[in-house]
C-alpha cells in the first residue's frame, strides 16, 4: 500500500504541475521521488542501528508521515508563502528559493516512504524477497491506480486521497498496545487526509495562465470542470470572450461570444454558438486559402479544438467533415455542446472521432480533399514554454502521412502565428518543403505550396498537384479584397508580398526563398535558432534553442531577455542544476560521515552511478517515446512506471538465484546494453506505425514490450550489491548513495539530451552507461 | 546528526549564493535621479528623440504605478508584474510607442488596456485628452485612483475594449496595450482618417514587437516594427 501511494502520487504530482504551471514535469517528479529515496538511503546508512532497534515503533510512524506528506503536497501550489510560479522565475529572484523549497517539500514524503521501505526490507530480512516483490508490484500497481484516480477526482483531491494508502498501511502496523497514544499518532495524518480530500485547498494556477486571465474577466463563469487523465478540462464563459484569430480588417460584422475550453488551465479551444448564429469568421482569415485551392467534399480536421473549423467547412459546402479530436472530454463537448454553445453531433455531414490525430492518419485508408492541421504557435509567441513537449503531429513523418491521405488534387493546410525572431513559420515551411521533396520529387515544392499572410498570421497550403494559374488568380483576388498579402505562389513577385503588411526588413522573405533552394541545409546550420524540421526521433517542434548559439544570442538580445525566448529550455537547465545540488547535498555529502574508502571506490562509483543514470534515462525515454503510441504523456508515464518497476522487481527477485560472479554480472550488463540498443532501434522505427485497438490494448502491448528489458534491468543492481558485500562491504552505503544521486540526475539529463539530440542519443547514452558499468565489473574480475 | 543538517545548511547557502542575486534597491530619495537616469540610459541612448515623450517620461513618477514589492525595480530596464496576469511595460516600450504616435498637444488618444495607468499618464503629459479602457474592474479602479489627482485629462473607463469608446470618437491615435488575436472591428472605425493605431505583440517579459496600423483613404495597412535593438537575422 505504501508503494502504491508513492507511485500513484507521482502521477498526481504531474497532473497538479500541469495545471498550476504549464507542463507535467515528468522528469522532475521522477527525480524528486528518487531524491527522497536516495536521501532516505543515506539516512538509513547513517543511523542504521538506531533505526533497526526501534523498527517496530518507527515503521508505522514513517508510513503515517509519508501519508501526511503526500496529503500536504498541494501546499506549493496553493495560495500562501510557499507557492511558486515558474513564469516568474526570471523576474522575481525569490522564486528560485520557492522552487527549491517546493522540491524539498515534494521529496519529503518520498523520503519517509523510502525510509519505511528500507527499514521493512532490513528488519524483515528473512522475507526480503517477498517484501521486495511486494514493494515493486505495489509500485507497478500504483501507476495504474494513479491513472485511474485522475479520471474520477480533481487534481487537488488526489494527494490526500493517495495519502490514505500509506496511512492505511501505517494503521495496520501500529502496535495498538497503548490505544491512547496510537490514536493520537493516527489522528493527524488520517484527519489531514480526510479533511483535505473533502475540503481540498484551492490550486492556484499561475496568474499568467489562461484560466487565471479569463477568470479575471467580468462575469466569468466556469461551466464545466471535469477531471481526466489527459488533463483537467474546464469550460469558461464570459461576456467579453470572443475569438476570431487573424480576422481581416475588412470584416465589419459583429463577433459573437464563445466559451473557452481549457486543458490544465491553458486555452485549448472554443465552443461557438450554433453555426446558423456564427459567421464564418475563418472565411475572413488567411485560412480561406485552403478553400480557394479546392472546393472540398471530404474535409479532415485534425485536432480542430473548437467549432470554428467545422463551421467553416459547413459554410463552404463540405459533404463530409471528419473532426479528429484527441481529448475525450473536448470531443464530447464538441459533440454535445454546453449551456447555449453549439454541439455538432446533430449535423449529418459532421463525424466527430475521439482518437489521436497522428494515429488516425496512420490507420485510415480514406483520402480527403482538404486536411487541416491545428494552428501552430501561440499569439504573441509562447516564449518557448512548449520546448519540452513532444508534438508528434508536427513531425516530417506526420506531414508525409497527411500527404498520403490526400486525394490526387487534395490540399493540406496549416496556419501559424508570426513570431519574432521568426522561428515557427520558417520551421513549418521547411517541414512542408521536405515533405513535398520526399513525396513529389526534389525541387518541386515551389509549384505545390501557397501561403497567405496577414498582420499576425500565415497560412500555408500544400497542394498535391501543382498550383495552377487559375488558383493564383483566385488567391490574388481574395487577398486584395481581404487585405492579405500573398506570401508564396509559384509566380510570386516580391512587390506583392508586403503590400498591406510590411515587415521591418526583407530578411524573412529572403530566408523563405533560401528554404526552396539547395542552400536550405546551410540556412538550418547558420540560423540562430533551430529551424530544422522535427522528426519522430526528435519530436520537439517548439524547441528552437541551439546551445552553440547561446553566446551570440546573449549578446544580441541581452542576457536578461534571453530566457524569455526559450523559457522551457532554461527552466530545464535550472531544475537540472537544483536537482544535482540537492542530490549532492542530501545524498552524497552526509555519507562522508561514514568515511570514504579508497579501495575499489572508483569501480563502485562507475558501476552504481552507471546503473542509476542508465536506468533512469531509459525510463524517461520510454515515457517520451511511448507518448506517440499511447497518445498522451500521462498515459505513457503511468504505463512505463508500472511496467518497468513491476518487471524490474521480478528481475531483482529472480537475480537471487544467480551467483554474483563477475562473469554473470558482465553477461547481464552486456545483455542490458544489447537490449537497450535493440529497443532504441525497434521502438523508434515502429513507434509511429503500430496503431491498433483501443487504449487498453495499447497499454497492455506497451507493458508487454517493456517486460523483457524491465526484467533484465532489475538484475544488475542487486547482483552488484551482493558482489560488493563480498569484496568491499563498507562501500554498500556509498553504492546506494551514488546510485540514488545519478538516478536523480538521469531524468533531467535524459530530457536535455532528447530535446537537443533526439531519442536515439538517449538510448545510446543509456547503453553507454551500462557499458561503463560492465567495464568496471571486468576490472574487478581481472584484478582478482 | 549535526553534520547531516550542517550539510543541508551548506546546501541552502550554496543555492542562495548561486541563484539569489542581490536586488538593486532604490531609495525613495533617489527616485528622481533614477528616473532621469532611466530616460537617458534606457531611452534616449537607444534612439528615442521625441522631446515631448522624453519630457513626459522624466516627469511621470513610475514608482507610483507599481506595487510596494516592486518598488526597488521601478526604474529598471524591464517590465514588472502588476497582478491579474498583467504587467507595466518596460520604460523603453512605453517611450517607443509614444514616439511612434508622434502625439501633439491637440491629440485625442484612446488606450485599450489601462493596466497600471502609466502609459496613460505619459500620454496625458503630452496630449489634450486620453481615454483609457480597462476590463478588469480592480485594475481600472486602482488606475483611476492613481490618475485622478494629477491627470484630469485622463478618462479611465471600466469596460470592454472590444467596443472602443464610441462617445469620444474619432481618435487621432489608438494604443492597444492588451493585444489580442484580432483587431476589434470597432477600433479602426473610431480612428480618424490619417490616424495611427499601435499594438505591442509578444511576451510581456521578453521581446516585443510593435505593429503600427495606419488608416489612409479608408484602407488599413500595417508595419511591423521592433522596439528592441535586435539586429535582423541576416544570412550570407
Amino acid at each position: 500500500m505504501l508503494s502504491i501511494g508513492i507511485t500513484a502520487h507521482q502521477i498526481a504530482l504531474m497532473q497538479i504541475l500541469s495545471y498550476v504551471q504549464w507542463y507535467h514535469f515528468a522528469y522532475m517528479v521522477v527525480a524528486l521521488a528518487l531524491l527522497g529515496f536516495g536521501a532516505s538511503g543515506t539516512f538509513f546508512a547513517l543511523w542504521r542501528q538506531q533505526l533497526l532497534a526501534n523498527s517496530t515503533r518507527l515503521l508505522p510512524i514513517l508510513m503515517l508521515a509519508c501519508g501526511l506528506g503526500l496529503a500536504l503536497a498541494t501546499i506549493p501550489s496553493s495560495p500562501g508563502p510557499l507557492r511558486f510560479d515558474l513564469y516568474l522565475l526570471f523576474v522575481e529572484p525569490s522564486q528560485i528559493l520557492r522552487l527549491i523549497t517546493a522540491c524539498l517539500l515534494y521529496s519529503l514524503p518520498f523520503f519517509f516512504g523510502g525510509l519505511a521501505i528500507a527499514l521493512a526490507l532490513t528488519a524483515g530480512i528473512k522475507r526480503t524477497g517477498f517484501l521486495y516483490f511486494a514493494n515493486l508490484s505495489g509500485s507497478g500497481a500504483g501507476g495504474l491506480i494513479g491513472l485511474g484516480l485522475t479520471t474520477m477526482f480533481l487534481p487537488e483531491q488526489l494527494p490526500p486521497l493517495i495519502g490514505l494508502f500509506p496511512v492505511a498501511a501505517g494503521l495496520l502496523l501500529l502496535p495498538w498496545r497503548n490505544w491512547g497514544q496510537s490514536l493520537f499518532t493516527v489522528v493527524l495524518p488520517l484527519g489531514s487526509c480526510l479533511i483535505l480530500f473533502f475540503w481540498p485547498p484551492q490550486l492556484l494556477p499561475s496568474q499568467f495562465k489562461d484560466i487565471s486571465r479569463i477568470m479575471n474577466l467580468p462575469e466569468a463563469e466556469i461551466l464545466v470542470r471535469h477531471p481526466n487523465p489527459q488533463g483537467l478540462t474546464q469550460v469558461v464563459a464570459a461576456k467579453a470572450l470572443r475569438q476570431a484569430p487573424g480576422l481581416s480588417f475588412q470584416y465589419q460584422g459583429s463577433i459573437p461570444n464563445y466559451a473557452a475550453v481549457l486543458l490544465n488551465g491553458d486555452a485549448y479551444g472554443s465552443l461557438a454558438p450554433a453555426a446558423s448564429e456564427r459567421p464564418a469568421l475563418l472565411d475572413y482569415s488567411t485560412e480561406v486559402l485552403g478553400y480557394l485551392l479546392t472546393k472540398p467534399n471530404d474535409v479532415l480536421l485534425l485536432q480542430p479544438r473548437g467549432g470554428d473549423p467545422i463551421v467553416h467547412a459547413l459554410i463552404r459546402g463540405a459533404k463530409r467533415i471528419i473532426a479528429v479530436e484527441p481529448h475525450h472530454e473536448v470531443n464530447r463537448l464538441l459533440a454535445q455542446g454546453v449551456a447555449g454553445f453549439a454541439g455538432y453531433a446533430s449535423y449529418r455531414q459532421v463525424k466527430l472521432l475521439q482518437t489521436d490525430p497522428r494515429a488516425f492518419l496512420a490507420e485510415t485508408a480514406e483520402q480527403y480533399d482538404l486536411i487541416r492541421l491545428p494552428m501552430v504557435g501561440a499569439f504573441g509567441s509562447n516564449i518557448g514554454l512548449y520546448a519540452l513537449s513532444e508534438q508528434f503531429l508536427l513531425t516530417r513523418q506526420s506531414f508525409e502521412l497527411a500527404w498520403q491521405r490526400l486525394k490526387p488534387d487534395g490540399v493540406m493546410m496549416v496556419s501559424v502565428w508570426m513570431d519574432y525572431p521568426v522561428k515557427n513559420p520558417l520551421k513549418l515551411l521547411a517541414t512542408l518543403i521536405e515533405t513535398v521533396d520526399n513525396r513529389a520529387g526534389l525541387n518541386s515544392s515551389r509549384q505545390h505550396i501557397a501561403a497567405l499572410r496577414s498582420w499576425g498570421m500565415v497560412t500555408f497550403a500544400l497542394k498535391k498537384t501543382p498550383v495552377t494559374g487559375q488558383d493564383t488568380r483566385e488567391i490574388r483576388k481574395h487577398s486584395a479584397e481581404l487585405g492579405f498579402d500573398p506570401l508564396l505562389l509559384p509566380d510570386i513577385r516580391a512587390a506583392e508580398q508586403a503590400r498591406f503588411h510590411r515587415l521591418q526588413d526583407g530578411q524573412f522573405f529572403r530566408n523563405i526563398e533560401m528554404l526552396f533552394t539547395e542552400r536550405r541545409q546551410q540556412l538550418y546550420q547558420s540560423y540562430e535558432f533551430n529551424i530544422t524540421p522535427a522528426t519522430d526521433n526528435q519530436p520537439y517542434f517548439s524547441q528552437f534553442l541551439r546551445f552553440s548559439r547561446l553566446a551570440y544570442l546573449a549578446e544580441l538580445l541581452s542576457l536578461r531577455q534571453l530566457p524569455f525566448f526559450e523559457m522551457g529550455s532554461f527552466i530545464l537547465a535550472i531544475t537540472l542544476i537544483i536537482l544535482v545540488l540537492l542530490a549532492i547535498v542530501l545524498i552524497i555529502l552526509p555519507l562522508f560521515r561514514l568515511g570514504w574508502h579508497r579501495a575499489g571506490s572508483s569501480r563502485t562509483f562507475v558501476y552504481f552511478g552507471g546503473l542509476g543514470l542508465g536506468y533512469m534515462m531509459l525510463e524517461i525515454v520510454f515515457i517520451q517515446g511511448l507518448t506517440l503510441f499511447l497518445g498522451h504523456p500521462l498515459m505513457a508515464a503511468a504505463t512505463v512506471l508500472c511496467a518497468l518497476l513491476f518487471f524490474s522487481g521480478l528481475g531483482s527477485l529472480y537475480s537471487e538465484r544467480i551467483s554474483p560472479q563477475p562473469a554473470n554480472i558482465r553477461l547481464i550488463a552486456g545483455l542490458v546494453c544489447l537490449g537497450i540498443v535493440l529497443y532504441g532501434i525497434i521502438l523508434i522505427r515502429v513507434g509511429g506505425l503500430q496503431y491498433f485497438g483501443n487504449i487498453e490494448l495499447r497499454i497492455f502491448t506497451a507493458a508487454l514490450a517493456i517486460a523483457p528489458i524491465g526484467f533484465i534491468l532489475g538484475m544488475p543492481f542487486p547482483l552488484g550489491l551482493r558482489r560488493l558485500y563480498k569484496e568491499f562491504p563498507e562501500q554498500i552505503p556509498w553504492a546506494w548513495g551514488i546510485n540514488g544521486c545519478f538516478s536523480v540526475i538521469g531524468p533531467a539529463l535524459a530530457t536535455v539530451v532528447a530535446v537537443q539530440s533526439g531519442f536515439q542519443m538517449v538510448y545510446v547514452l543509456a547503453a553507454s552507461a551500462y557499458f561503463l558499468a560492465l567495464c568496471s565489473v571486468r576490472a574487478i574480475s581481472e584484478r582478482r | 546528526m549535526t553534520r547531516y543538517f550542517g550539510g543541508i545548511a551548506i546546501g541552502f547557502v550554496s543555492c542562495w549564493l548561486l541563484f539569489f542575486p542581490i536586488a538593486e534597491s532604490v531609495l525613495a530619495a533617489d527616485y528622481q535621479r533614477a528616473r532621469l537616469d532611466m530616460v537617458r540610459a534606457q531611452i534616449a541612448d537607444r534612439g528615442v528623440r521625441h522631446e515631448s515623450t522624453l519630457a513626459a517620461l522624466r516627469k511621470v513618477p513610475r514608482h507610483k504605478f507599481v506595487s510596494q514589492k516592486m518598488l526597488p525595480y521601478a526604474y529598471q530596464d524591464r517590465p514588472l508584474p502588476i497582478g491579474y496576469g498583467q504587467t507595466i511595460s518596460q520604460p523603453y516600450i512605453v517611450a517607443f510607442m509614444t514616439e511612434l504616435l508622434q502625439p501633439g498637444p491637440d491629440f485625442r488618444v484612446l488606450e485599450i488596456g489601462t493596466g497600471s495607468g502609466y502609459q496613460a499618464a505619459v500620454l496625458a503629459e503630452i496630449v489634450d485628452q486620453v481615454y483609457t479602457v480597462e476590463i478588469i474592474g480592480k485594475l481600472a479602479e486602482q488606475a483611476r485612483e492613481r490618475l485622478k489627482a494629477d491627470y484630469p485629462n485622463v478618462t479611465a473607463i471600466n469596460g470592454d475594449g472590444y467596443y472602443g469608446w464610441e462617445d469620444a470618437a474619432p481618435y487621432d491615435a489608438i494604443i492597444v496595450t492588451a493585444a489580442a488575436e484580432f483587431i476589434p472591428p470597432a477600433l479602426p472605425k473610431q480612428l480618424k482618417e490619417g490616424g495611427k493605431m499601435i499594438i505591442p505583440v509578444g511576451s510581456p517579459f521578453g521581446a516585443q514587437w510593435l505593429t503600427l496600423i495606419s488608416k489612409e483613404g479608408g484602407v488599413l495597412t500595417t508595419q511591423r516594427l521592433l522596439p528592441v535593438r535586435f539586429v535582423p537575422f541576416t544570412r550570407k
